[in-house]
């Protein structure tokens, strides 16, 4: 993948998204995406759940941009109810929540929003150039990978997003172990055999993902109630787009940083943009010239925030398009997406369709000027339109789309039941402390990804274990993984050892 | 009731699991052809689900956890009857109503204006009764728009 190929198959996914039809699908997919993002207790996930349904029919890769368009749109589109409501639309606008409702109380709602969509776009596009930069290094790492390697990045994988997800790290891990457990249900890949189906002819194919993650983010939602939204009055004044651009250009270092951030916690599976954006917060935080500022709306704080997850998104799709391995949870429905379609992303893909890259590129660079048009002139009126939608009747809408969802994906009303009772077990679970995201990861890699990636290795060592643990890039694995056990649980310790002996020096 | 006496009935419901998962499993397992059986990673997978519960159980019993079945009835009846609580009740009964009586029944879209129009009327004070189920059947028609004819999504 030299740059000229680079540059030719850019130019040529160019012009192949500029048609009426490309130009319309990009939009719908932004359009439609800020609209989710913006909606407290509608996450991107769930939002690219719900769109995947009417994607069956597409072209496969209309299909992908469609949804990737989706989950950028989303992503910006948690900003605005978490600056001008103080509800975070998204989990990764938290932060943004904390600071920019200081500056919608302060009067100052245009500058927050201003600045919240040029770092996203500035996230975004930090983002994609760093996709094309390393993609090139992603494909040679892909054709080192043995069925060891892929079997420990998957698990990486499950592990990072049961330690670093909301909650007990334990209760995250029993959550990751069930999801695997869950994916195996089904016909075996490798000999055919049923395992865990009892007898039922619907629990033959396994259990469907697309109703699955309607369940567990959708309908749990619906169940435990969407946040109710109370505001009296919302702020009118015109945001502008250069006096934000000027504003940007204050803290232009600390965004690429942050961009550069979130880039590689999109790419690390299992994170997402959930925890860069507070990667990026926090980042802000320490580096940041107004450090006093934050809490009481700290513009660095946006802008650390709404870069590092924008840049996260195209992180997302190096793993997908160069080893098969999610991101994070919404690139984990492009990928069940991509399955439903035939398509098998992995190692040796994008040397025979290397135009998905360049396509999905330019989808997420156009996504991100849209969603600034779209957020700038059209976020504020959508804040009034949840404002004056009771949550009983917004509650009722969202079920009634859930159902729609989980029916569409497959025309079968078992999946509606099947995701009815999975909702009800997202709410069990999350009384009990248990984290979601974690079964659901552990759901999409266990059957199709870690059991056969695992006896394939078992059948090339000749049924032994040994070069899970000797081989140069699973040793590289294994050291990732302690080091994440290391800094959560050992580091903390260490930390407040050393301080204690600071101070009685002192 | 309190964490640790539910992470205690939790940790022994994952325990049960577990066991029962490795059990099916196991009957799936050929010495002989480890690495080709469908009941090596579930039953690996079921091991580690069994030591995870297990680890559960021991920190909730540390904490103080049991099985107390009076305080458990006690806190499931304050559950029930607490102010924030009361509004889960109708949340699940009426989609359950919604997703296993209804869509089957009338099909997707008259039980959808059905239900958003039920929901509206018992729930939305807001807004003029007259207006409830124009809106849900408009809301309805819309869907019906997005999905069959445009999106060609065959729903029935």
């Amino acid at each position: 993948m030299d740059l000229t190929q680079m540059f030719l198959g850019l130019s040529k996914a160019f012009f192949d998204l500029s048609t009426p039809y490309g130009i319309y699908l990009i939009s719908v997919g932004v359009a439609i995406g800020i609209v989710g993002g913006a909606l407290p207790g509608v996450s991107t996930t769930m939002t690219v759940a719900l769109l995947a349904v009417v994607t069956f029919k597409m072209d496969p890769l209309w299909a992908i941009i469609l949804l990737s368009s989706a989950q950028v749109g989303s992503t910006y589109g948690g900003s605005i109810s978490a600056t001008v409501l103080n509800i975070p639309g998204t989990p990764a606008s938290a932060p943004t929540a904390i600071e920019g409702y200081q500056l919608t109380k302060r009067g100052e709602a245009e500058v927050a929003l201003g600045i919240n969509v040029f770092s996203s776009f500035i996230g975004n596009n930090v983002g994609i150039f760093l996709l094309l930069a390393t993609m090139p290094f992603f494909v040679k790492l892909a054709m080192m990978f043995g069925p060891w390697e892929m079997f420990w990045f998957g698990t990486f994988g499950v592990f990072i997003a049961a330690n670093l997800g909301e909650g007990d790290t334990l209760k995250g891990l029993i959550a990751a172990t069930v999801g695997l457990i869950m994916g195996c249900v089904g016909i075996d890949p490798v000999d055919g055999s049923q395992r865990y189906s009892f007898g039922y002819t619907y629990m033959m194919a396994g259990i469907p993902l697309i109703p699955a993650m309607i369940g567990f983010f959708g309908f749990t939602e619906v169940f435990s109630g969407l946040v109710d939204i109370s505001v009296k009055s919302v702020p009118v004044k015109k945001v502008s787009l250069l006096g934000a651009a000027k504003l940007w250009w204050r803290y232009r270092w600390l965004s690429f940083r942050c961009g550069i951030l979130g880039y590689i916690i999109g790419v690390a599976p299992g994170m997402g943009a959930n925890v860069a954006c507070w990667v990026g917060y926090d980042h802000a935080k320490t580096t940041g010239k107004e450090p006093e500022s934050f809490g009481r709306g700290s513009l660095e704080g946006l802008v650390g925030s709404e870069t590092s997850n924008n840049a996260c998104v195209p992180g997302a799709y190096a793993p997908v398009l160069s080893l098969g391995i999610p991101g994070d949870a919404p690139t984990a429905i492009v990928l069940g997406v991509l399955m439903i379609h035939g398509v098998k992303p992995g190692p040796m893909f994008l040397f025979t369709n290397p135009h998905w890259l360049y396509s999905i590129t330019v989808a997420l660079f156009v996504s991100g000027i849209l969603f600034v048009l779209i957020g700038t002139y059209a976020g504020k009126g959508l804040v009034r339109l949840f404002a004056s939608t009771p949550k009983p009747a917004m509650a009722a809408i969202v079920g009634v789309l859930c159902s729609l969802g989980a029916y569409a994906s497959n025309s079968n009303i078992n999946d509606v039941f099947l995701a009815f009772v999975l909702g009800l077990l997202g709410l069990v679970m999350r009384g009990l402390g248990f984290p979601v995201s974690p079964l659901v990861l552990g759901l999409i890699l266990g059957g199709d990804l870690l059991d056969i990636e695992f006896r394939r290795a078992l059948m090339a060592g000749k049924g032994s274990i040994a070069p899970f643990f000797t081989r140069g890039i699973s040793m590289v694995m294994i050291g990732c993984i302690a080091l994440v056990i290391f800094l959560r649980y050992a580091w903390p310790h260490i930390g407040r050892r050393l301080k204690e002996r600071r101070e009685a020096v002192m | 009731m309190a964490k640790a006496d539910s992470d205690f009935v939790a940790a022994c419901f994952i325990l049960a699991l577990g066991a029962f998962s490795f059990r099916v499993a196991a009957l799936m397992i050929s010495p002989s052809e480890l690495a080709e059986s469908p009941g090596v990673f579930p039953g690996l997978m079921s091991i580690i689900l069994v030591i995870l519960g297990a680890v559960l159980l021991a920190r909730s019993i540390r904490r103080g956890g049991g099985i107390r079945l009076a305080q458990a009835a006690k806190s499931t009846t304050t559950f029930f009857s607490s102010e924030d609580n009361r509004s889960l009740i109708p949340g699940i009964v009426f989609p359950a109503i919604y997703v296993f009586l209804a869509i089957p029944s009338l099909g997707f879209y008259i039980s959808s204006a059905l239900f958003m129009g039920v929901m509206f009327y018992l729930y939305v004070q807001r807004w003029r009764r007259w207006v409830l189920f124009p809106v849900s059947i408009g809301i309805t028609v819309m869907l019906y728009l997005v999905f069959t004819i445009f999106f060609q999504v065959q729903i029935w």
